[in-house]
Parts: structure tokens; sequence; C-alpha cells
């Protein structure tokens, strides 16, 4: 036993001398290798056999290498480890660790150079390509380009990659295992790259600074100041690692903020899974995301970082005639124009800026504002609810105008009535439709309401836009009644001309105003669901003397006028209907009356009623319609 | 339970998706004292369905498309022969005189859904007694002369919307044989679910 003891102190000692001395013999005189040359701090040529000379752990032909001159450095913490640089025509052959590893074909202008450590691991280099190849730098495979300037340090490497050179997604060596070796490509200033999707659609790179793409366990990002992808700008002011791809998608595993583009399906898509803001993303002309950039316009869009994650989604639909959908999940900030909506995650509400960019990282002098729908989502103690009250949406207007409401195809802006027309309660609105925010012209009029328009006058964009606020406010069962409108100015005495179907208005006789229109409108739906006793609509309206006065003026007494004129007063001022509708007007039930028969047959949209009954605190539900309408029968009979 | 009624419920989804036909006969009709005669017909494409103008009270009458004496489809219709005109006083912007007028003589449209199998337009009074008759034979199968009919139906100006709608017709007819097709599998496997839980029902 004390035998067997005595044994095994004297092989501890005895390697423990022997690495001492080896470590003071390599710091000192160099390392006798495998084949027996001394190769430390002289130039060596032709092949030798360096792996115990670099470490202990390692056989000696683990390593090779020609033409070379070795040394031993130390680093900050005094560890030892061995320089490698190669002379003309030398490479290092690394055979250990199941892969071969060649480090060759170098431009040997520059000595390329190889820093190994203790434990014989490659931790730095530092070379220029001579050829276009792969070199591997711990689990991944590099793709280098000619005259490709490579640095390997601390995990990361980087390339500088010369004009006009491709660049390649380094790849992992062994697929099971994680490929955490970092590599960023560094193109020449001013220098553009297209790079390739999988779906085999290019996207054009260029940066005001030197391009910086870079490939880590997370993915493929950027790091530049700004970005160019095509008609997209990002801006990135704090040269942030921004993820990119070419899915489009939204993507909760970046660990950090992110921009997906997929130009094949016209969707784009900006995020952040952190705690700080994503990049500001600005649209440009000729954008592929269906954001329709024209002259003065500005649109610009930010992930804001919070708590949840967040992210802004952009899907183009110019292919169905309608503007951008942009989905906003949490925290996201845009400018569009000068007016900015917001999400503020204090109070976890959308707010917006007026007069203010809120993205001010770029040059945005710019205050057009560009058409959009956007549907804003939030999370609320982990459940995902939409940021505005119930199913209501936002709509962004090509003239600057933004709506709140439930639906897209049309939001009146409740703050911006006709009142130079002297009607205040019809609105001018924003749509998701194309057709309503280009240019107005009697093709888009057609496009946005169905009817065919025959405008023999020229009338003005103006004009027509007004058309078709008034048509957009009608009940949409009557609106299908009316097939075609003229507009005339031939010699006639009338202004305005309803035929079954057919709306005739008259420029020079007072017809083209919403007053004219909503009361021929008013005629074409009356002779398709009224005159007719035997109607639903007669006998509800017959049933509270409707036909009977008072009417709002007096050719509503005039045969088949009593509807029309109630109807051309719907736009009038509330003061009007206060006056109609309180209490304190002998014939109050009844105007209160035709209001429930409007909604119920479709003369009158159901807001539109509610915001005549406001006049006198009521609302438009169906409670209340009914209560008026009984209320305008029991009291029926008292008149005529 | 649930999935049958779900499975009934997609089942009556597919019939009414493939039974909505896209395709109108455009019927142009021209009316003289309450005589009516057909003047042309044409095929028409439109994604949402049109309907004619009806009132009980307007001269009704009825529009049937025929199968030798089969009949597809019957449709009421109004000659649309009443207008309303409006005077106002320019000076207070109120209307202050109107009038009802019935003309004698009226041009206008009637759109029907079309049938491939369509040989005739009847029109028939308020009394049930035929009116008119016009001879649709030669639309009896849609093939790719459709196009042209289609242009035809379209208004000048509106060149850049013939394609598109063409193109609508186009995906409309793949979506259809897909719906067709999903119906057909539907069909099988609800039948096998109903013979399924019936022979269940038996065993317990």
């Amino acid at each position: 036993m004390k035998k067997i003891l005595f044994i095994l102190i004297i092989v501890i000692f005895l390697q423990a001398f022997l690495q001492a001395n080896v470590v003071i013999a390599a710091g000192t005189n160099g390392v006798d290798s495998g084949d027996g040359n001394l190769l430390f701090n002289k130039d060596i040529d032709g092949e030798k056999k360096i792996g115990r000379g670099i470490s202990l752990a390692l056989k000696d032909d683990d390593i090779v290498a020609n033409n070379f001159h070795m040394t031993k450095v130390d680093d900050e913490k005094t560890e030892i480890r061995t320089l490698v640089k190669l002379n003309q025509d030398g490479y290092i052959n690394i055979k250990y660790k199941e892969t071969n590893r060649d480090y060759k074909n170098f431009d040997y202008s520059n000595a390329p150079k190889f820093v190994f450590d203790l434990n014989g691991e490659l931790i730095e280099a530092e070379f220029v390509a001579g050829i276009t190849r792969v070199y591997k730098f711990e689990n991944s495979n590099v793709y280098v380009p000619k005259d490709g300037k490579v640095i390997f340090k601390n995990g990361e490497v980087e390339v500088e990659i010369p004009k006009g050179s491709e660049i390649k997604a380094p790849r992992a060596i062994d697929k099971d295992k994680p490929r955490t070796t970092s590599v960023l490509y560094k193109f020449a200033k001013g220098e553009i790259k297209k790079l390739k999707a999988n779906d085999g659609k290019s996207y054009e790179f260029s940066s005001s600074e030197e391009l910086k793409i870079g490939f880590d366990s997370e993915g493929v990002y950027f790091e530049n100041k700004d970005l160019k992808i095509d008609e997209v700008l990002i801006k990135n002011p704090k040269s942030k690692k921004v993820y990119f791809d070419f899915k489009g998608e939204v993507n909760g595993d970046y660990r950090g903020v992110y921009v997906s583009l997929n130009k094949n399906n016209g969707k784009f898509v900006t995020g952040s899974n952190i705690n700080e803001n994503g990049p500001s993303v600005i649209f440009t002309k000729d954008n592929d995301y269906g954001i329709i950039i024209e002259n003065n316009d500005d649109f610009s869009v930010r992930a804001d970082g919070g708590d949840s994650s967040s992210y802004v989604s952009i899907q183009s639909r110019l292919d169905k005639k309608k503007s951008a959908l942009i989905k906003t999940y949490n925290g996201f900030s845009m400018n569009k124009g000068k007016v900015s909506p917001y999400f503020n995650v204090k109070n976890k509400k959308v707010l917006i800026k007026i007069t203010e960019h809120i993205l001010k990282d770029y040059d945005n002098k710019n205050d057009g504002s560009v058409e959009a729908e956007v549907e804003c989502y939030k999370t609320v103690e982990g459940v995902i609810t939409n940021a505005f009250t119930g199913k209501n949406v936002m709509v962004f207007g090509d003239d600057g105008r933004i709506g709140v409401g439930p639906n897209p195809e049309y939001i009146k802006v409740k703050s911006d009535s006709y009142r130079e027309y002297g009607e205040p309660g019809l609105y001018r609105g924003v749509s998701h439709w194309l057709a309503y925010n280009e240019p107005p012209t009697t093709r888009t009029f057609k496009r946005f309401t169905g009817v065919n328009i025959n405008d023999k006058v020229g009338l003005s964009g103006e004009k027509i836009k007004m058309l078709m606020d008034v048509f957009a406010s009608i009940p949409r069962p009557a609106l299908k009644n009316v097939k075609n409108l003229n507009i005339v100015n031939h010699w006639t005495f009338w202004a305005g001309l309803a035929r079954p179907g057919e709306v005739n208005l008259h420029l020079n006789n007072g017809g083209v105003d919403p007053d004219t229109a909503r009361h021929e409108i008013t005629h074409v739906h009356d002779m398709v669901v009224g005159w007719s006793e035997s109607s639903k609509f007669d006998r509800q309206w017959d049933s509270i003397g409707g036909a009977e006065g008072p009417h709002t003026y007096d050719y509503g007494y005039t045969r088949h006028e009593d509807t029309s004129t109630f109807s051309e007063f719907i736009y009038k001022p509330l003061d009007w209907w206060r006056g109609r509708l309180s209490s304190n007007y002998k014939y109050n039930k009844k105007f209160r009356g035709r209001i429930a028969v409007f909604v119920w047959n479709n003369f009158m949209t159901r807001d539109e009623a509610g915001r005549l009954l406001s006049s006198v605190g009521l609302n438009s539900d169906d409670n209340t319609l009914e209560r008026l309408f009984k209320e305008a029968q029991e009291s029926y009979g008292g008149i005529g | 339970m649930k999935t049958k009624l779900l499975i009934i419920g997609i089942f009556i989804f597919l019939v009414q998706s493939i039974s909505a036909s896209n395709f109108y006969y455009d019927v142009s009709v021209y009316s003289e004292n309450n005589l009516i005669n057909i003047q042309s017909v044409k095929i028409i494409f439109s994604q949402a369905k049109i309907d004619n103008f009806f009132n009980e009270n307007f001269n009704k009458k009825t529009i049937k498309i025929k199968s030798n004496e089969k009949i597809l489809e019957e449709s009421y219709f109004s000659v649309p022969n009443k207008e309303i005109f409006d005077i106002k006083d320019l000076e207070t912007g109120d209307f202050i005189e109107g009038e009802v007028n019935e003309l004698e003589n009226v041009s206008f449209n009637l759109f029907v859904p079309y049938y491939e199998d369509g040989k005739e337009i009847v029109i028939y009074d308020e009394n049930e007694q035929e009116v008119v008759r016009k001879d649709i034979s030669e639309y009896l199968k849609l093939d790719k002369d459709i196009e042209g009919e289609i242009g035809k139906g379209i208004e000048a100006g509106e060149g850049d919307l013939v394609k598109r709608k063409v193109d609508s017709i186009k995906k409309i007819s793949v979506f259809e044989w897909i719906l067709f097709i999903v119906l057909v599998l539907l069909v099988l496997y609800l039948v096998y679910y109903i013979m399924g839980d019936k022979n269940l029902k038996k065993r317990k």
C-alpha cells in the first residue's frame, strides 16, 4: 500500500515538473517539436507538426503548419497563447475535433495571423483570402470571397467584402450543435447589395455608411445607422442590431428588434421583443407594401419596446383596390405627415399628436398623408384585445383625415362636416377604398359608390367628393336601388328628377347640393319600398300620420314629397331638430316616430338618427325607436 | 352533435356559394304604352347581386328563363315608367313645386341570372299572359367567346375593367371547382357520418 502511494506521489511530482519545464521553455527558448525541431521565434520553411508546441493537450500532428513563424504571446490574463504568422504559401491544417480545418489560399502581402490558446483552440485570426472559399471558425462555415479581409476575435468573425463580391449565410458545421459564432460582413461604403430571398425575390440593400450585415445565433441582422432595403428606409441611430428576414411575418423569437419583409405577398413587419424601441421605418415612393407615397407624403412607423413584445405589420391590398392594412400590437409610433398616432403605454390607449412628427430620427420635411386602415391591439392582463372600443378600427385618408369606427369602408369624420353648405350633419369621411382616396373623378365615384355616373357638366372634384359623401351616408339597402346618377345642365326647370333606379341633378337649377341629392335618392328608394298602401313602409308611415303634416316645410304637402322633404333635413343643424323633437313642440312625437320608421326602412342610418335624437337627449337604440314609434302612433289623430 | 351541425353548416354554405351565379342576362327592354319589346340580350358578369326595379303597385310583370318548357328562373319586375321632378326656389334653396309623370315610352334593362341551358326569355303581364318571347339559345353554353361578350357589356372608357372582370371569371371558375370538390367530399363524409351514427345507435 505504501509502495503504491509512493509511486503515485512520484508520478504527480514528475508531471508537475515536466509541465512547469515546458512552460518555462516555451516562454524562453522555444520548443522542440515532435519531429525534433525547435520551431518558435524563427521563420520555418516547409511543413511541420506543431500540435504539442501549441498545447500539451494536443498530439503533435493535430496541427500542421507550413512556412510560418511561431511565437508565444501573453494576453491580459497572462495566459500564454501561440501566435502563428504565415509566410508566402504558408498554411495551417488542424486535424483534431473530428473535422479537418485548413487555413490556406491567402493573399500573403499582409502576413496571415492565427492565435491559439493553451487548449489548442483557434481563438483569433486575421488574413485576406486569396481565393473565394469557405473557412471554418468554431461551429461555422464562413464564406469569404477573394480579397475578403477576415478578422476573427472573441467568437466573432468580421469580413470586409471587396467591391462587387457576394456574401452567403454561414452554416453550422455540426448541424446538431448551435452555430454560436457571429459573422459580420462589412461592405465598401456606397456599395449596393442585392440579397436573394428563398422565394427568388431580390432585395437591394444600401446605406450612407459601410453596409454591415451579420449572422448570429438569432438570425441575420444589420447594425447600420441607416439602411435602405428597396424603397423602405430604416433609421437605426444607435446602430443596434436589427434582425431582418424576408418572410413578412411577426416573429416573437428574435431576442431584439427586427424587420421582416416579403415583397412576394406585399407584407412588411417591424417588431420589438425587448424593452427597447425598434428602428424607424420610412416608406418611400413605389414601395412594395401598399403604402402609396405621393409628392409630399410622409409615412413612417416604429414598434416601441415595452414590457410586452410589440409589432407593426403592413399588408398591401392594392390588388383589392384597398389601402394598406396596418396592424399594431402594443407599443407603436407613426408619422403620418405631421399627425402622429401612437400607443401610450401608460394608459394603453391609441393617442394622436397633432402637428408634430413623433419620429424625429429622419429628415421629415414632408407633411402629406397616406391612406391606410389600422387595426390596433394590446395585451391587457395577458389577453389580446382591441385597443379601440368594440370592433373599431382607425382609417387614414389620403387628405390627412383620421376616422375611427366599425366599418373601414366608410367612417364619418365627425369633426369635419359640410357646414359651408349649411349641412353640419353631412360629414366628410375616410375609407379604405382607394377610389375614395384618389383625386375625385366620375370614375372614382363609380368605383366607390357602385353607381354609374353620367356627368354632362364636368363637375369639379370637390363637388364629386361631396356627392360621394352624400351617397356614402345613405343606408346600403337604399343605395342599392340607385343604379345611375346623371348630372345635367340642359334647358329644363327642375333641380332634381328621380326615376326608378335613377337620380338626375341639374347644376344650374341648384340640383348639385347635398339636400337635392338626398331628396332624389329618397324618391328612388321610396319608389321601391313605398308608393304602395300595402307596403310595410307605407303602413308604418301612415300609422303615425307621416304623410300628413306638419312637414319639415311646405313642399312636404305635395304628393310623394313627405318622405323626401323629411330626409333632406337629415343634414340640418341640430338646433332645427331640437325645435321639432323637444317636448315643447306640439308635434314632437310625430317627428320622433318618423325617425324610427325611417331607420327601419333604410331611409336613414341609425347613426344619423342618433345625431338627431341626441339634440333632445335621446338615443337611437332599438328600444328607444320602438317606444318613439308607439308614442307617435298613440298621439296620431290630432292633426291633419 | 356539434360536429354534425358544423358539417351541415359548411354544406349549406358551399351549396349557396356554388349556386350563387355571377353571370347575368342583360335584357334590354323597350316599353311603349305598356307594350313590351325585348330589343337585345347579352351576358354580363357582376360580382354583386343585381336586382330589378319592382314595386307591387307599379305595373307588375314576370320574366322567366326557360329551357323548352322547363322554368329555370322566374322573377318579378315593374316597368319603371314613373318619374318625379322637383323645382327649387333658387333664392331660398327650398323645393317649391314638383310633379309625378307617367312615361309612355321607356327603355330599361333587366338582369336575370344566366343558365347554361337557358333557351328562351319570356315576359308575362300581371295576369300571367305572355307578352313577349326571345330566343337566347345562342348563349346555351358559356365558352371562350364569353370574354368578347363581357367586353360588349362594359361601358366605353372602362376598357381596363374588362381584363379585371375576365380575370375574375377565370378565378371564380377555379374557385367554384374547388368548392365543388370540397362539397362532394363533405357530402360523402356527411353520409358516412350519419350512417355511422345510425349504426352506432342500432348497436346500442
